[in-house]
C-alpha cells in the first residue's frame, strides 16, 4: 500500500511539474529590443522598437511595439499593438499566424506605409507561417519562414 | 434470509418482499402462505416437489388445513410476481401430475456480503457474490471471519489490480508527453568568443564565413564579450540575393541563475 502512495505521490508531482511546463510554454509574457538597419530604395531607416509580446492560452496572443523609427533623418514615435491567433499548421513546429487587428495609440505617429513596408510582419488578416522556439531557459526565438524576427526573454515571476 | 434470484432480483422472507435488485422503489409484498412457498421451492431449487410434500410443509406444518386449491392460487401469485418485476423467463415450472419445480439462479445474501455490499462497490458484490455458495442448500453458510477476511481480501486485490492498472497507463501517457514534449535542439553553438557563445538559428552545420560574420557584426554593433556572459544567436539569410538580405543577431544578456536578462536583436537589411 505504501509502495502505491509512494507511486502515486510520484505521478503527481510528474503531472503538476509537466502542467506547469505546459501551461507556462503556452502562456507567458516576453521581451525584446529590437535595432534593425534597413537600407533600401535608396533610404536608410533605422528602428529602434522595444517588443512585448504575450501568449494567451487559447492560441491568442499581443504584440505591443514602442519606440522610434528614423526613415532619411526623419523621426517617428512608434505606439502600437499587434493581436494575433496562433495555430498549428500541418507542418510540424510551424504555425499558422494571422494577426487581427491593430491598435494605435495617440502618441503613434509612424505613417501607415512605412509601418508596413519596414515594421509589420504581415497586413492584418493575412495568414503567415511562423516559428517559435524555446532557446537557453528562458529564450523564445520567433521566427517567419524565411526570417529570423526576434529572440526574447520569458519573463518569470 | 435474503436470496438473489437470476441476478436482478432479491427476496427477502422476513419482510415477505420480492424486489428489482438494481431499483428498491420497484417491489412486490407477498403473502404468508407465498413467502413460505417461495423458500420452499428456492431450498429445493432446480428439484421437483410434489404437491402433497408442499402443502405439508407450507401450510399443515404451520398449522393451516391442507389444500390443492390453495397451493395452485399462491404458485399464481409468485408467477405474478415474478412477471411484474419483469422476469420473462418461467421459472416455477409446473410438473403435470407431480408438482412444481423452481429452476432459477438462486445465491442467497449472507449478513457478512450485505455489510460488505454497503461499502463496495458493485462490481465486488458481483465478485463476492460468485465466492459465496452458488447453491441454495448453502444458504446457511455462517458468516465467519475467515469468509470476511476471503471478501476483504478479494476486494482489496481488485483495488490493487485497479491502481496498477491505472499507474501503468499513467507511466506510458506521462512518457508520450515527455518524448513529444521533450525540447528539440533548435541552435547550435557555433564558437565563443570570449564570454559570449555563439549560436547558429537551425541544428546544422553553418556556412564558412558564418563566423566571419558574426564577428564581424558583434564588433559593429560594440558587443562586449570580456565582461559579460552573453548568447548570441546569428544568422545570415539570402545573402546571394542582390536585394533583401537581412543578417541577424540576437544578442541575449545572462543573470547569475543563467536565465536571460534582456535581449537585444540586430538586424541589417540591404
Amino acid at each position: 500500500m505504501k509502495k502505491i502512495i509512494i507511486s502515486l505521490l510520484c505521478i503527481a508531482i510528474l503531472c503538476s511539474y509537466l502542467f506547469y511546463r505546459y501551461h507556462s510554454k503556452h502562456s507567458f509574457r516576453c521581451d525584446a529590443q529590437l535595432i534593425s538597419h534597413i537600407e533600401q530604395s535608396n533610404s536608410k531607416i533605422e528602428v529602434n522598437l522595444h517588443a512585448n509580446i504575450i501568449f494567451m492560452l487559447h492560441d491568442e496572443g499581443s504584440l505591443l511595439l514602442i519606440g522610434s523609427v528614423t526613415k532619411d533623418g526623419k523621426k517617428y514615435l512608434v505606439n502600437r499593438t499587434l493581436f494575433f491567433t496562433i495555430r498549428p499548421s500541418e507542418l510540424r513546429g510551424i504555425n499558422k499566424t494571422v494577426i487581427t487587428r491593430e491598435e494605435i495609440n495617440k502618441s503613434n505617429e509612424i505613417p501607415e506605409e512605412v509601418w508596413l513596408k519596414y515594421i509589420s510582419p504581415e497586413v492584418s488578416g493575412v495568414e503567415f507561417y511562423s516559428e517559435m522556439n524555446e532557446v537557453n531557459k528562458n529564450g523564445m526565438l520567433l521566427e517567419m519562414l524565411s526570417n529570423p524576427l526576434f529572440v526574447c526573454a520569458r519573463v518569470e515571476k | 434470509m435474503k436470496y438473489i434470484i437470476n441476478l436482478n432480483m432479491v427476496f427477502d422472507s422476513d419482510s415477505r418482499v420480492l424486489t428489482l435488485k438494481n431499483d428498491i422503489n420497484l417491489s412486490v409484498g407477498l403473502s404468508k402462505p407465498a413467502t413460505r412457498l417461495l423458500s420452499e421451492l428456492i431450498i429445493n431449487n432446480n428439484t421437483t416437489l410434489i404437491r402433497d410434500e408442499i402443502i405439508n410443509k407450507v401450510w399443515v406444518e404451520y398449522g393451516f388445513s391442507p389444500s390443492k386449491a390453495s397451493l395452485s392460487n399462491h404458485i399464481s401469485e409468485l408467477r405474478k410476481a415474478f412477471e411484474s418485476l419483469g422476469l420473462d423467463k418461467e421459472i416455477i415450472i409446473t410438473v403435470p401430475r407431480t408438482g412444481f419445480r423452481m429452476e432459477a439462479e438462486i445465491h442467497p445474501v449472507t449478513k457478512c456480503y450485505e455489510s460488505i455490499e454497503k461499502k463496495s462497490a458493485d462490481e465486488i458484490d458481483k465478485t463476492a457474490i460468485d465466492e459465496t455458495s452458488p447453491l441454495v442448500n448453502e444458504h446457511t453458510v455462517p458468516c465467519s471471519e475467515n469468509r470476511l477476511d476471503a471478501v476483504k481480501k478479494i476486494t482489496r486485490m481488485s483495488n490493487v489490480g485497479v491502481l496498477a492498472c491505472g499507474l501503468c497507463l499513467l507511466t506510458v501517457s506521462l512518457g508520450g508527453a515527455f518524448f513529444f514534449m521533450s525540447d528539440k535542439d533548435n541552435v547550435r553553438l557555433v564558437s565563443t568568443k570570449g564570454n559570449c557563445n555563439i549560436y547558429s538559428l537551425k541544428n546544422i552545420k553553418p556556412t564558412s564565413d558564418f563566423i566571419e560574420n558574426a564577428a564581424k557584426m558583434i564588433d559593429t554593433e560594440g558587443i562586449n564579450c570580456r565582461d559579460k556572459n552573453v548568447d548570441i544567436y546569428y544568422a545570415d539569410k539570402r545573402q546571394d540575393n542582390d536585394l533583401f538580405r537581412v543578417s541577424f543577431m540576437a544578442v541575449c544578456y545572462k543573470n547569475t541563475d543563467y536565465h536571460y536578462q534582456y535581449c537585444m536583436n540586430y538586424k541589417l537589411v540591404k
